[in-house]
């Protein structure tokens, strides 16, 4: 069957300027659906702006996008039940426990009816005797870890992952890796930040490259 | 989704208790203060009472309005909130109606410490008087919510939130002024009326400039 959407993402034009800096300028590009993409550049070249962008947390200066067909950076909210948003910060609330944040997202999400499996997911990734401590307790590969369960319970077409590997033990790695070729598989798209070549040459379908605010693609 | 957002702040208020406990020792304090440099029981003083009730409050609140945004400045969580497919004014309207809790919490506890200690007599009309409370703390919620959502962005925000804060709350609180002393006095609703319309004014204003601005006061 042909997909309806060949591309999740379409940005055009897509410029951002801070104090007249220029951050981002004059970026297009298009993700195909089911691929794993990878965001390389150096510190401070705009990979995470580019995502806090799509993902609605800042709005560009000028530009156009689409994600399954619906517009980016208008004020409807529609388009962001598309995707999720991995930042290299932990997103959680310190004073609620980690089965609490995750229902929360979940129910923001309308993804109601995945909360009664959190507890499986927390045994599957090793957070059992965790899951119901207030987040300052936990380490950051523990948050990383929860995060993971995010990721695997709520409904998504695009990830837009900042560095999710760091912070994560060698067992944790092996379990994000695995999970990114079945989301590739079950025509999900992954789009990661990464300053890892070796890892973005061997598992991702097309590296973009941020370098003097312009974007380059290496196939 | 509201109600999932007031529920996440009752609980993260519930554990860490820095919004109400702040406001009500700070009430009391004040309130303690005033009770030592002024006779409450001299005719000349009990005139005063309306506006030291309303200014003890309008102090007290700055303080919960300065913590409102706190637990999402935490580990970036306000993000989490941002990237939900969610209507972001509900987020405005789920932390107005929390901190008009909050308030309403703290006024229930220090308005009998307020009337045994400085011998404040509660109006004949109680159930207007308690009426008008939530509705004068609804209005001051909906100002320092859109306030607050303003200031807590910037590294400056404890000293832009108060600066912005106190003239914006200012016709509330001299419209409560008038209002408490015309009930204290038991004089009837027509001659305050016109303050009670000011209040109410500002309770629908800033709660629709709020719910419709928040999606661009949101955005970082």
């Amino acid at each position: 069957m042909k997909n309806k959407f060949p591309y999740i993402l379409e940005v055009n034009s897509l410029n951002k300027k801070f104090n007249n800096k220029t951050i981002l300028s004059n970026i297009s590009f298009r993700l195909k659906t089911g691929q794993i993409i990878g965001l390389t550049g150096k510190n401070g070249s705009g990979k995470t702006t580019l995502f806090k962008m799509i993902s609605g947390i800042m709005h560009p200066t000028s530009g156009k996008g689409k994600i399954k067909g619906k517009q980016l950076f208008s004020s409807s909210f529609d388009y962001r039940k598309h995707l999720i948003y991995w930042s290299h910060y932990p997103q959680f609330y310190s004073s609620l426990t980690g089965y609490e944040n995750i229902k929360l997202f979940l129910n923001l999400r309308s993804d109601f009816e995945k909360v009664r499996l959190i507890n499986n997911y927390a045994t599957m990734y090793e957070l059992k005797n965790q899951i119901f401590k207030k987040i300052n307790k936990y380490s950051f590969g523990q948050m990383q870890r929860l995060k993971l369960i995010q990721l695997s319970l709520s409904n998504w077409d695009l990830a837009l992952l900042d560095e999710p590997h760091s912070g994560i033990d060698i067992d944790g790695k092996k379990i994000l890796d695995k999970n990114f070729d079945e989301w590739s598989k079950m025509g999900k798209t992954i789009f990661i930040i990464s300053h890892n070549k070796k890892w973005l040459e061997k598992n991702c379908d097309t590296i973009f490259k941020l370098e003097n605010s312009e974007l380059y693609q290496n196939d | 989704m509201i109600k999932y957002l007031i529920q996440k702040e009752i609980i993260i208020e519930y554990r860490s208790k820095e919004s109400i406990i702040s406001m009500i020792t700070f009430s009391i304090c004040l309130i303690l203060v005033i009770a030592f440099l002024i006779d409450p029981l001299s005719s000349e003083f009990q005139k005063f009472l309306p506006g030291l009730y309303w200014l003890v409050y309008l102090f007290s609140s700055v303080l919960g309005f300065l913590r409102l945004y706190s637990s999402e400045k935490d580990n970036q969580a306000y993000n989490l909130l941002l990237v939900s497919p969610i209507d972001r004014g509900n987020i405005f309207l789920s932390k107005m109606i929390s901190i008009w809790i909050f308030i309403t919490f703290t006024q229930m506890i220090t308005l009998p410490v307020f009337s045994i200690i400085l011998n404040f007599n509660m109006p004949n009309n109680y159930v207007y008087f308690i009426l008008f409370l939530l509705m004068t703390n609804w209005s001051v919620s909906a100002i320092g919510t859109t306030i607050s959502a303003i200031g807590f962005r910037t590294k400056m925000s404890e000293v832009l939130i108060p600066m912005l804060l106190y003239p914006l709350l200012s016709p509330v609180i001299i419209s409560a002024v008038q209002i408490t002393e015309n009930m204290l006095k038991g004089y009837d609703y027509v001659n305050y009326s016109l303050w009670i319309m000011i209040i109410f004014t500002c309770a629908i204003f800033f709660t629709l400039t709020g719910y419709l601005t928040f999606d661009t006061l949101a955005e970082e």
